[in-house]
């Protein structure tokens, strides 16, 4: 019981984060000039909206207290297989075994991880390695360009104005908080989350809400790995290097406890945003894609250290 | 006696069965190549594992106290960075390896401050493992920042050269394995770290300063990744701000085949040079049998997860008692 009487008192960075953006924005508004414009918010969705679908999925994962640092090597390996078969079928074949192919790493790694109760960490760390290796070995290393116009209009045509990857995007972030909120699949997965034993004594079948994790996880990843394909006319082992890192940073900045049993997907959106915000800020000042790299590092860690902080306050 | 012997058999089975299936292959592959078994080859594995080798020295003991190192990896890359710049820019050879290995330790030091200061009453590895990957990704773009991404090339000659060449990478990682095994086997402070990674509450109760503890595997482990970055700038001359991306899951993976648990509290260095040894002869049974780079790390991966699947099985048989 303490342990709930806890979670309900500590509920981490609650509104830091919405501060933080509105901050943000405002400085960044005064700063730069051309920064509040319609095209350039519009370029801050459109360059997350790839990486965030894998962020919403990975939301769920740290809610249920699981990681994943494979989702980086699906997404390269699905973009070759979709671009191959885009190129020699047609592209709804090429998305329904794209998408396949992602559900069947994610439940591998499921059942490494349900099954065989092996820590998600290191399951994903030797997958991430082995699925990156197969991409690799897929094309040996090459880029494989697609030639469909159509794809090419997926990943870069407009709705009234609006990329159609950003609008995938919401609608994505709009199921994800419907099955999180209102579903008995998503209030479950804050309760093994929070607490897998206690979860488990309630009749809670845990081993298959840790399953599902990793077949959704792998899905959204497939999903990422198709989209980048369509936005950029090409399939590539190299697609998704840092996507695992961006997306626990997304989710951290956001307010997702690591600990598991809180958190949500509109979180993670705000996340997202501040991420992205500070990274189109650095490109604005005309500083180099490193320093992002460097920043998203230390974002992860500043926020690891103040949560922690912040918990250890409340505790005492 | 005859069933106590034949549980024996079984623990050690299950204790080092993955290594015996690696040994298997290794046994394969010297029949189907002639040279394989030469003289020269082995001395090849052995200066060739050196340097994962030192790295997962380090980690392992961070390992065993039930913490992981993420960053080694990119540590590795900044030392060489410094080593080659303090030599070519400032010609300062000695000093400049001072200076490469003090990096290391630095952003170990930094790693093991932090973890110290958040992990509160209760023991979070997963703290550990997203902290050193925040650091990996932030120290990596430092040391492209630094580099503009450029390669350094060394211009050879003087003391720096010198180290990684001839039998010096393999005197190295053997006396350091030596020095490890026995901190970690006959020291008080080998004793308190494996009581940690078993019962890290338990160890602060009983008036362990464990936040001391935290820090010092850091800085060893940050030391060793150090080190490792200065034999192998040493080794092929030159160093580059990737030098080191995804070595730290080479010195990982080693040190799980060894059959240490990530768990914490168990293990040893002993068994990380085995894993070392084996994964550096399986990787140049591979090249021998002209398998290429990417299905290896195809391997290497399968391996990983492998070696873990076996060690939660062969825990689950000893709970019962040794009965498949």
């Amino acid at each position: 019981m303490r342990t709930a009487e806890k979670r309900i008192k500590f509920q981490p960075s609650k509104y830091i984060v919405l501060f933080l953006l509105i901050f943000l924005t405002i400085l960044m508004t005064i700063m730069l000039d051309n920064f509040f414009t319609f095209n350039n918010i519009k370029n801050i969705f459109a360059s997350f909206s790839v990486y965030g679908v894998t962020t919403i999925a990975m939301t769920y994962a740290i809610i249920c207290a699981e990681f994943d640092l494979s989702v980086g090597s699906i997404m390269a390996f699905t973009s070759l297989v979709f671009a191959n078969l885009a190129n020699s079928t047609n592209l709804v074949t090429a998305i329904i075994v794209s998408l396949l192919v992602g559900l069947m790493f994610g439940a591998l790694n499921g059942v490494i991880v349900a099954v065989g109760k092996v820590s998600s960490f290191v399951a994903t760390l030797g997958t991430q390695i082995a699925i990156k290796g197969l991409a690799l070995y897929y094309t040996d290393g090459y880029q494989v360009p697609i030639y469909s116009t159509t794809a090419y209009k997926m990943g870069n045509g407009e709705l009234l104005g609006i990329p159609y990857l950003v609008l995938f995007f919401f609608l994505m972030l709009s199921l994800a908080w419907y099955v999180l909120k209102y579903t008995r699949f998503g209030r479950n997965l804050y309760a093994v989350g929070g607490n897998y034993d206690m979860a488990k004594l309630a009749g809670i079948k845990s081993w298959f809400y840790k399953f599902m994790i990793f077949v959704i996880l792998g899905f959204c990843a497939s999903i990422s790995g198709i989209m980048i394909a369509c936005r950029v006319a090409s399939g590539n082992a190299l697609h998704g290097a840092d996507l695992t890192m961006t997306a626990v940073a997304a989710v951290v900045v956001g307010g997702t406890s690591l600990n598991g049993g809180s958190g949500g997907v509109w979180r993670t959106l705000a996340g997202l945003l501040v991420i992205y915000l500070l990274f189109n800020a650095l490109t604005l000042l005309g500083l180099s894609a490193y320093w992002q790299q460097f920043l998203k590092g230390l974002i992860v860690i500043i926020v690891i250290v103040a949560d922690a902080l912040i918990q250890r306050h409340k505790e005492d | 006696m005859g069933k106590m012997k034949k549980n024996k058999i079984s623990y050690l089975l299950l204790d080092y069965g993955l290594l015996l299936a690696l040994l298997l292959i290794i046994v394969v592959v010297s029949f189907i190549s002639e040279n394989f078994f030469s003289t020269n080859n082995m001395l090849n594995i052995l200066r060739q594992v050196s340097v994962t080798g030192v790295m997962a020295l380090g980690v392992s003991i961070v390992i065993i106290a039930g913490h992981m190192d993420l960053s080694i990896g990119s540590i590795l890359s900044l030392s060489g960075v410094v080593v080659m710049t303090m030599v070519n820019d400032y010609s300062m050879d000695g000093v400049g390896v001072l200076m490469a290995l003090g990096a290391g330790a630095a952003v170990g030091l930094i790693n093991g401050v932090i973890i110290a200061a958040i992990t509160g009453k209760k023991a979070r590895t997963g703290e550990s493992f997203i902290i050193t990957y925040g650091m990996q990704t932030a120290i990596a773009a430092f040391t492209l920042l630094v580099t503009n991404g450029v390669y350094i090339n060394g211009k050879g000659g003087g003391f720096h050269s010198q180290i990684g060449k001839g039998m010096w990478p393999i005197i190295i990682f053997v006396g350091m394995a030596i020095v490890f095994y026995l901190l970690m086997n006959k020291t008080p402070f080998g004793r308190t770290i494996y009581f940690i990674g078993n019962n890290e509450p338990a160890a602060r109760m009983s008036g362990v300063n464990v936040k001391f503890y935290t820090v010092a595997i850091f800085v060893i482990a940050g030391f060793c990744a150090g080190l490792a970055g200065v034999i192998l700038s040493s080794r092929v001359n030159a160093a580059s701000s990737t030098a080191g991306n995804g070595m730290e899951l080479d010195a990982i993976a080693a040190v799980v085949v060894g059959g240490t648990a990530l768990t914490g509290g168990k293990g040893g260095i002993g068994r990380t040079v085995l894993g070392v040894v084996v994964l550096g002869v399986l990787q140049n049974a591979l090249h021998i049998l002209n398998v290429t780079t990417y299905p290896q790390m195809i391997i290497r991966g399968s391996i990983i997860v492998l070696a873990v699947l076996f060690d939660v099985l062969a825990g689950k048989i000893k709970e019962k008692g040794g009965k498949v």
